[in-house]
């Protein structure tokens, strides 16, 4: 299937623009909370970007990177979130 | 022909919604409606760019792969995002001057 080429190229500016969009947000953030969110972001632009290059260089094989990033990705997110709400329970001492 | 034109507007879609997630994540006020964007929007968007890969590279072994990747990311999405909205609140950093409701506090079991 012939898809243009300048549809990929648009699709992958687009993911692009997320991911910078989530970089700026890890680096201004005022907390862990919005730092992680940011990552999550990343992670999901990441893996947008994986399966659009995948498909703009035709390399099917790239596709089960992809099946391994979502996987793994939700790990990090997992642990990541306990870290965010065990430390900062820890420094401020109260909880609401 | 059909098929391409199907596959590149799935495409442009599903890009277009990780960067509404991006500039949502710029705009919006406080963490918890951060989480919110990213979850929804970019989580639609990449479940539309599988579908589009899916239909443009269409082979058993490539779709088997994808199939998994689309039910990997379906049952991880709703998890992480409230893994991340549970971070964000009991982290205490998630008030906003605009969010009002806030039932756990109310019913007592923060």
């Amino acid at each position: 299937m012939d898809v243009p080429v300048i549809v990929m190229d648009i699709a992958l500016v687009l993911v692009v623009a997320g991911a910078l969009a989530a970089v700026v947000r890890a680096a201004v953030g005022p907390s862990r909370a919005d730092r992680l969110v940011a990552a999550e972001l990343g992670f999901i632009a990441a893996v947008s970007a994986l399966l659009l290059v995948a498909l703009r260089l035709d390399e099917p094989i790239l596709f089960d990177f992809a099946l391994i990033a979502v996987l793994i990705g939700f790990l990090t997110t997992i642990g990541l979130a306990r870290l965010v709400t065990r430390k900062q329970s820890d420094v401020s001492g109260e909880s609401s | 022909m059909i098929g391409a034109i199907i596959v590149s507007v799935l495409l442009i879609l599903g890009a277009g919604l990780v960067a509404l997630a991006g500039f949502g994540i710029l705009r919006l006020p406080d963490p918890l409606t951060r989480a919110s964007a990213v979850s929804k929007a970019a989580a639609l968007g990449l479940l539309l760019i599988i579908v589009a890969a899916m239909i443009a590279e269409w082979s058993p072994r490539t779709v088997l792969v994808l199939v998994l990747v689309l039910i990997a990311h379906l049952v991880t999405v709703p998890l992480s995002g409230l893994a991340l909205a549970r971070a964000s609140y009991r982290s205490g950093t998630a008030k906003s001057p605009v969010t009002t409701v806030d039932e756990p506090a109310d019913e007592g079991r923060v």
